[in-house]
């Protein structure tokens, strides 16, 4: 789907800062481009700032007292940092939080039609198909209560729930989170499915570096809330230190990082 | 049957009626307290500001009249008009919704992520806000409320009832106002609609969603404003019902807002976040109440045990079952 050279750009965060409660500083200027119809990969560990960079672009952070500093977020032109979550689910772009947050007491069908809040009577029919045919299970399970299916149908429950508002770009936080490897492959095989047949661009915060590289067209790395690292996903993989960092798997045996080239580059990055 | 059954039969049905009262309190509790998380103290006061501005359109009161009157040197109490009831009501419900509307923009929004407890005092300044305001705008006298249903014993049951009784026996039959029937009725429609409702649509599934999750909620769009608005009107609608309802039985006044701790052995027992609780719960503690005031209190303890035994009803099954007779269930997978 993603055509190098002639990409429209979607989704373009310049340098923000984010501040918790007023004093927390979690991102530091973090700097990423979204293109038309790609899938964008955002890596890193705990606590780097994978989320509070998702959360910044679809406008969740105002619910949880985060606020941008600095910086600008502009999605097709328009500046987007003021609008609010219902307002971007409008223009298309729309988040699926990490840990899935299905609506337990609602049935999978319920949740889905849910999704389709912002959507015409019409639109919520035809998205309805369109999910249940990337997602059979959850047609199979349509009636069951959300809270009550198991870990991977509650992580396709969100996605589908997502499509349901039949957005342009999804920020996809953790799929993987709690699944088993099939699963988490199967998920990532459907997200490639939807990203090449229905156009939804993609940017997904993973820790599982291995499979998002495997799956994504490029990649960033944030670590402290600053991007280290960025280029087409092909690239990143052959890269010596995201093999070490992030792949679990240095050459050379290396163990101690002391005097490696990647270690120095490594503080760099920290610093 | 004897004459003793028959009696206890009547005080059980007029117990289910007074409960269908306290259930229908405890819902408007219950849909602010699912949706928002907020215990809304001044759901009592609701209903008897309801029911003031109910009577006020009604009878063609001058809003403010003291206030105005102290200002301008005037004398104006009534326009001199009379509002049918049903366009009273109307009128009623919309400016319940203006001050569900108002509630959310004034004082929610403000409030957003903040503890349940912070949220729970500002409606208890809510409550007082409302009483004073309701009073500077209606007055404080004690009113008559009747929007025209009918009230008084009903003549068809005694007469059916008394024909239950036993040969021989002194029996009169049985009393049942009329009044509470309809009230009953009301109640039941109302609270049908309001599950329907729910079930249903598509605002009340999206006000399912914000109990459930209100982050993800948010996350597909849906606006917690809207929603809070939505729930506090529907609150305001429970309230005006059970302003009418409790205004018809004892006038309008201020121990209305007293309904609300009716409300809260019920809430007690039926638990915070159930619907279905909330009705069963108010069935049960009416009836209870009364059978034991009658078989009990009356007897034995020198009456007046309606004041109490509620509670400590409510607080014995909160002992044995915290989450309240349906608690929702908190799904819980390992
Ligand atoms: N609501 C909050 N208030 C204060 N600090 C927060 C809040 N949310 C996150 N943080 C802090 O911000 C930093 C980045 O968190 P974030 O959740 O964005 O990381 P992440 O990359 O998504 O991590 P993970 O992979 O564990 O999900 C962490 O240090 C975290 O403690
Ligand atoms: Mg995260």
């Amino acid at each position: 789907m993603l055509d190098a050279g002639k990409t429209e750009t979607l989704l373009e965060v310049n340098n923000i800062e984010v501040i918790y409660n007023h004093v927390i500083l979690v991102l530091k200027g973090v700097s990423l481009t979204v293109p038309k119809g790609g899938i964008t990969a955002l890596l890193g560990g705990n606590g780097a700032g994978k989320t509070t960079t998702l959360k910044a672009i679809s406008n969740l952070l105002q619910a949880e007292r985060g606020e941008v500093t600095k910086g600008s977020i502009i999605y097709r032109g328009d500046h987007v940092a003021d609008l609010n979550p219902a307002d971007l689910v409008r223009r298309g772009v729309i988040q699926v939080m990490e840990g899935r947050h299905c609506f337990e007491h609602l049935t999978v069908e319920e949740n889905l039609l849910t999704g389709a809040y912002t959507r015409s009577k019409a639109e919520t029919k035809e998205g309805l198909e369109m999910v249940y045919t990337y997602f059979p299970r959850l047609k199979e399970r349509r009636t069951s209560q959300a809270g009550y299916t198991s870990g991977g149908e509650q992580q396709m429950c969100a996605i589908g729930r997502a499509l349901m508002a039949r957005p342009e770009t999804i920020l996809l936080d953790e799929p993987s989170m709690g699944l088993a490897p099939q699963l988490v492959e199967e998920i990532f095989t459907i997200v490639k499915n939807l990203n090449e047949q229905e156009g939804v661009s993609f940017l997904i915060a993973e820790q599982n570096t291995n499979v998002a590289l495997r799956f994504a067209h490029q990649g960033y790395i944030l670590e402290s809330g600053r991007v280290v690292m960025e280029g087409p996903a092909a690239e990143l993989r052959e890269n010596p230190d995201v093999k070490e960092f992030y792949l679990g798997m240095g050459d050379e045996g290396r163990k101690s990082f002391r005097d490696t080239r990647s270690y120095r580059r490594r503080k760099r990055w920290l610093s | 049957m004897s004459a003793d059954f028959l009696n206890l039969l009547e005080v059980a049905i007029n117990g289910l009626m007074a409960g269908v009262l306290y259930s229908l309190v405890a819902l408007g509790f219950v849909l602010i307290f699912k949706a928002s998380g907020v215990f809304n103290y001044a759901q009592g006061v609701m209903a008897l500001f309801a029911a003031q501005t109910l009577v006020g359109i009604q009878t063609g009161q001058v809003p403010f009249a003291h206030l105005i009157n102290a200002i301008f040197g005037t004398e104006v109490h009534y326009f001199g008009w009379n509002v049918p009831a049903l366009l009273a009501i109307l009128f009623t419900v919309l400016v319940m919704i203006l001050f569900a509307w108002i509630v959310v923009k004034v004082i929610l929004v403000r409030l957003v992520g903040q503890e349940p407890i912070i949220l729970f005092m500002a409606t208890i300044g809510l409550a007082y806000f409302m009483e004073g305001f309701g009073d500077m705008m209606w007055n404080s006298e004690v009113k008559r409320l009747d929007v025209g249903i009918p009230s008084g014993g009903s003549f068809w049951i005694e007469d059916v009832t008394v024909q239950w009784a036993a040969e021989g026996e002194r029996y009169f039959g049985m009393y049942v106002d009329v009044l509470d029937i309809w009230a009953t009725v009301i109640a039941v429609a109302l609270v049908a609609s309001l599950a329907a409702f729910a079930q249903y649509t598509k605002p009340g599934r999206a006000m399912r969603a914000v109990a459930d999750d209100p982050t993800a909620a948010l996350s597909v769009g849906i606006s917690l404003n809207k929603i809070w608005i939505m729930v506090w009107s529907l609150a305001g609608f429970v309230a005006i019902v059970a302003g009418i309802m409790w205004g018809a039985k004892s006038g309008v006044q201020f121990s209305l807002s007293l309904i609300a701790l009716k409300a809260l052995p019920v809430l007690m027992l039926g638990g915070f976040t159930s619907i279905s609780g909330a009705i069963v719960g108010g069935l049960i503690i009416g009836v209870g109440e009364k059978l034991f005031e009658y078989l009990i209190g009356v007897p034995f303890l020198g009456g007046a045990t309606e004041n109490w035994f509620a509670y400590v009803l409510a607080l014995i099954f909160l002992v044995f079952r915290p989450q309240g007779l349906f608690g929702e269930k908190i799904i819980e997978r390992v």
